[in-house]
């Protein structure tokens, strides 16, 4: 699959002349960090919600130790 | 007239050919630091703010910043026999990166010309040798290149530690994953210290050139240089299209065979008549 979706990039790549070939790789550049962007968004999103969800929700031995008391 | 204590360095503005240049201005009285342009290329007033730093440190006298267009002579590098290369070589001929390199390249061989300089250097590491004119083998036809117009090219940097990459996760998150992986491991400190201090990065830092050891890929490191977003199609190629199907080793040879073949043809157009190349660089 891909080397699929590779072969028709490539081919749409290789039939243009420079300008438009600079161009497509461009379009390529920020569909391509779009996503980057995206999927990193979310997940710094996430871990950060974990790491303050770590932070303020007291340990379990913690809360064994309330229980006792 | 040669001056053979001169020397070219390709230059990025990036670490690697920053190094290259303050290493080299060590061996020679006077460097020129030459940054191409063309079109796909933007903010390449961005290397002036490295070339200032390495102005003020060693000189204004002893380094000197030039920024050439090579818009059709990267044109005339990737099409020329275009439909002979694209049926003999397929889609390498979409190896921009590598193409956009041996155009600058064929340029830096006519400006060592102009001004008889006989030594050229560039910040080529051996951590990108997915790109082909990082490439071993490519790096020697390249040589020869040179020396068939009697210049002597090398690669200062080629040996150090390729450096870590910035990460597109934030360094908090960053932190606590790398605590969560390295739970109930040995501490390899010792030698990812030492991996540390052989990059570049790091051997600017102590050059006083960086405020950190390792700038690569952070804001700081993104203004300093030009950007391009062609290398995509270039990775597209060779990760989606061509290492689904071929291996590494059958890449590396057929990315040699197709570069040799190019500075083959580029030796020609830089020869003794050199009318036709001074007609695609002045158009």
């Amino acid at each position: 699959m891909g080397h699929l979706i590779g072969l028709v990039i490539c081919t749409m790549g290789a039939l243009l002349p420079w300008r438009a070939r600079v161009l497509y790789s461009e379009f390529l550049g920020w569909i391509t960090q779009f996503i980057y962007f995206t999927y990193y968004g979310i997940l710094n999103f996430i871990l950060k919600e974990l790491r303050e969800a770590d932070n303020k929700a007291p340990s379990r031995i913690e809360k064994k130790h309330d229980q006792a008391r | 007239m040669t001056k053979r204590d001169e020397c070219v360095i390709l230059f990025s503005g990036g670490t690697d050919s920053m190094l290259a240049a303050a290493l080299q201005q060590e061996r020679f009285r006077k460097i020129y630091l030459v940054t191409y342009d063309r079109f796909g290329l933007y903010a390449t007033e961005n290397t002036k703010i490295n070339a200032k730093l390495l102005r003020d440190k060693y000189g204004a006298d002893r380094v000197e910043h030039r920024i050439i267009n090579i818009d059709n002579l990267f044109r005339y590098v990737s099409y020329e026999r275009y439909w002979h290369n694209l049926f003999k070589h397929r889609f390498m001929v979409l190896s921009t990166c590598g193409l956009c390199k041996l155009a600058m390249h064929v340029r830096t061989v006519k400006f060592c010309q102009d001004l008889g300089i006989t030594h050229v250097s560039d910040g080529a590491n051996q951590g990108m040798n997915m790109f082909p004119d990082q490439m071993p083998g490519v790096i020697a036809e390249l040589q020869k290149m040179y020396r068939h117009f009697g210049i002597e090219y090398s690669n200062p940097v080629f040996a150090h530690s390729p450096p870590e990459e910035g990460n597109f996760i934030k360094m908090d998150n960053l932190n606590m994953l790398s605590s969560l992986a390295n739970q109930g491991q040995e501490d390899d400190s010792a030698a990812a210290r030492k991996r540390r201090e052989g990059t570049t990065g790091y051997a600017l830092y102590q050059k006083g050139l960086a405020p950190l050891p390792n700038v690569k890929g952070t804001p700081y490191d993104r203004q300093r240089q030009p950007r391009c977003f062609q290398f995509m199609l270039f990775k597209i190629f060779v990760n989606k299209y061509f290492l689904e199907k071929y291996t590494h080793e059958e890449y590396i040879r057929r990315t040699h065979k197709f570069f040799a073949e190019k500075i083959h043809k580029m030796i020609e157009l830089l020869g003794p008549d050199a009318e036709k190349l001074n007609r695609i660089i002045e158009r």
